[in-house]
């Protein structure tokens, strides 16, 4: 379980004693720090279709050493999400595996109020299930928002299916996290095969390119100017080169088949990204991207890519003091009603 | 002047206000008016300035694949054949403040067998080096190379730099469906890297956008604005993580629109690896020898990121040396390259010679 190394020396469950608990201040005041991109699983809900898990880190069982991985890391609040792998299941399966894992992510919310929020999954293949899902998610379970992939089973989200979906989440007011899994479409060529992991370091920022390229150029942004959309990995490539995509409609207006009402870079300013960049130069040209007020917090727990997400906020040029709260959890606070 | 005329459908609209498209292809033919050359200063001092990314045309090649420059519904402008257009191509520059290009042309010959393949490049490189003599003040321009077949390729670099006196060599992003990294193309890699000349690297139409057609259909171009700078993003990528860089330290390599994304989002390759160790098993000789992202402070690219945020965030990444004005001419993606570097914040008047055309000069023996 190369993945989850780093919780390895720190017990195995809830009633392993904890280290400290970092507190992290900003000139002098305690600054409430939120994680938007934070990974679970529920394996009774995983057994219905016979999914493997990837990690032990990501049970339940194991959230003994999730809480201490956010004391050391000085995470107050996770907000909770499950990568979708239910896109091709029928509707039963579908409606039972959701069932099943919001009311786990519920219970584990209720067990830590103070540590845990989570988004709804939900079965976006069966858009007017995945409407009810999310609504119920919301109402009864107290979920504050669903966490989508980059695509549903080949299908972008910009496709008008979905557009009920999207309504919803508006009508709502709550926010939708949206997590690539990979270019599954690019694999059987072969371009990310060898060393490197670029199924992944690839895939997954390409995913969510094309995700977000699709949302902005086919209208649905517009159709539903109220969303309020998190893009994990700092929104993959889009957001950190942006102009590109401005500058196509006049070098290309022939190519530009439908009517959008802004430039694609200012739809940028009104979605939300987290700061999984890595270094202070990617968040700073980030922040100047998107803006400030864009950027929550996120460190992909448990898989290892960054234990310094905090650290990255605050070592960031550039940034006041106030943008430093507003990322380490203020606007997440806002976004996802935590008091 | 119907060609000019079609060339102006294509581009009006794109272009409306910008320069190089605007009256002067109208009022191209006998007697134009010669508008003033553009003369570049940085700190009260002329620089030269250089365009390394610039797009042209063989037609005399192309005929051997039966392709025409203008057939109908060709979305080639006209103004890429350099040997006739070549006062148009110079007027555009000249309003730009652009001295010279360096100009390549996009391989469209990877499928040819060796012996059209040969012809193909024969023809397109004496054409190129008559351009350059023709203008030699004006352009430079990068050798043509059969890369499918790898030897070949390596003796066209050679003939095209030592007998015609072109700079380095253009290629695509992939051959084929291949990638450049791939040890069949070492000998061409090997025969770069003797002779210090620049490749220059430019996604192709043909590459990764093909793999994905359904993902990047619909409204806004995506087999354009993602499909091209991802082709880059792979290929770098695999020249990087499969030894390629390790093998041939000394090659020097320009991956147009600024390396695709990998330099703008450059940390998540250095993470991937010590994430999920099991996928990093080493390239063709093993572990790479540096981190990812330093090997991207070796290589250079152009300036196409359109903005000077863009322009700033990319001298972060790799340093203002390995930075170098492109254009994309005759695409009007930009006709501010110039600006774009005279405006990026935080550069010191040093940076931007050269960057406008100072490390081009040195990259490809352009002499002062």
């Amino acid at each position: 379980m190369a993945e989850a190394a780093f919780v390895a020396c720190s017990g195995t469950g809830a009633g392993a004693p904890r280290g400290r608990r970092r507190e992290v201040v900003v000139s002098g005041r305690r600054v409430k720090t939120v994680d938007v991109h934070a990974h679970c699983a529920v394996p009774e809900a995983m057994a219905l279709v016979g999914r493997q898990l990837e990690a032990e880190a990501l049970l339940k069982s194991r959230m003994g050493d999730r809480l201490q991985a956010m004391d050391e890391q000085g995470i107050d609040v996770e907000a909770l999400s499950i990568n979708p792998y239910w896109y091709t299941a029928d509707r039963d399966v579908a409606a039972k595996l959701i069932q099943i894992q919001n009311e786990a992510l519920a219970e584990i919310c209720a067990t830590e109020p103070d540590r845990f929020v989570a988004f709804a999954t939900i079965a976006l293949q069966h858009p007017d299930l995945a409407v009810q899902q999310l609504e119920q998610g919301v109402r009864r379970y107290g979920l504050r928002g669903a966490g989508t992939g980059g695509s549903v089973a080949g299908l972008e989200l910009s496709d008008p299916k979905f557009h009920p979906f999207w309504a919803k989440a508006e009508a709502l007011g709550v926010l939708v996290f949206i997590h690539p899994l990979g270019t599954a479409e690019l694999e059987p060529s072969g371009r990310l095969a060898g060393n490197g992991l670029l199924t992944n370091t690839i895939g997954n920022p390409l995913e969510t390119t094309i995700a977000l390229s699709h949302l902005i150029f086919e209208g649905t942004l517009d159709r539903f100017p109220g969303l309020k959309i998190c893009a994990a990995h700092g929104g993959g490539y889009l957001p950190s080169y942006a102009a590109r995509s401005d500058a196509v409609m006049t070098t290309f207006p022939k190519r530009m088949t439908g009517t959008i009402a802004k430039k694609p870079t200012e739809y940028l300013r009104q979605l939300y990204f987290d700061s999984i960049v890595f270094t202070p130069e990617a968040l700073r040209h980030l922040a100047a991207e998107a803006g400030p007020g864009q950027i929550v917090m996120g460190t992909d727990y448990p898989f290892p890519w960054t234990h310094t997400s905090v650290d990255h906020i605050l070592n960031t040029p550039g940034l006041s003091d106030a943008d430093k709260i507003a990322m380490l959890g203020g606007t997440a606070m806002q976004l996802l009603k935590i008091a | 002047m119907t060609t000019r005329r079609r060339f102006l459908t294509i581009g009006a609209g794109a272009v409306a206000g910008l320069a190089f498209v605007s009256c002067d292809l109208l009022a191209a033919a006998p007697a134009r008016g010669q508008s003033p050359r553009r003369e570049v200063a940085v700190g009260g001092r002329r620089a030269r300035t250089i365009d390394v990314h610039a797009h042209c045309a063989v037609p005399e090649a192309m005929a051997l694949l039966n392709l025409k420059l203008l057939e109908p519904g060709s979305s080639l402008p006209p103004i890429l054949e350099a040997a006739t257009q070549a006062q148009d191509r110079l007027r555009a520059m000249d309003e730009q403040g652009i001295d010279m290009e360096a100009l390549s042309i996009n391989p469209y010959w990877y499928k040819a067998d060796r012996d059209l393949a040969a012809q193909i490049i024969r023809i397109q490189n004496e054409k190129l080096a008559q351009i350059c003599a023709a203008h030699p003040d004006r352009f430079v321009a990068f050798a043509s190379v059969a890369m499918q077949h790898p030897d070949l390729a390596a003796q066209q670099l050679e003939e095209g730099v030592k007998k015609l006196g072109l700079r380095g060599a253009a290629i695509g992003g992939s051959v084929n469906g291949e990638e450049i990294s791939d040890p069949k193309y070492h000998p061409f890699w090997a025969k770069a890297e003797q002779l210090g000349a620049l490749v220059f690297i430019h996604p192709q139409g043909a590459g990764v956008a093909a793999d994905i057609p359904r993902r990047l259909k619909g409204n806004g171009y995506l087999e354009n604005v993602i499909g091209n700078p991802l082709e880059t993003t792979i290929a770098l990528s695999h020249l990087i993580f499969e030894g390629t860089l390790d093998r041939f330290p000394g090659l020097q390599i320009c991956a147009a629109h600024a390396g695709g994304y990998l330099p703008s989002y450059a940390g998540r390759s250095d993470r991937g690896c010590p994430t999920r160790p099991s996928a990093c098993p080493g390239g063709t000789y093993g572990p790479i020898k540096k981190k990812p992202s330093e090997y991207l402070r070796q290589m250079y690219y152009d300036t196409m990121v359109f903005s000077p945020e863009g322009v700033r965030h990319l001298a972060a990444e790799v340093g203002a040396s390995q930075l170098m004005v492109g254009t994309d001419f005759p695409y009007p993606w930009t006709t501010t390259a110039v600006d774009l570097i005279l405006e990026t914040p935080g550069l010191s008047d040093a940076d931007k010679v050269a960057m406008l055309g100072g490390t081009a000069m040195r990259l490809l023996a352009i002499k002062a």
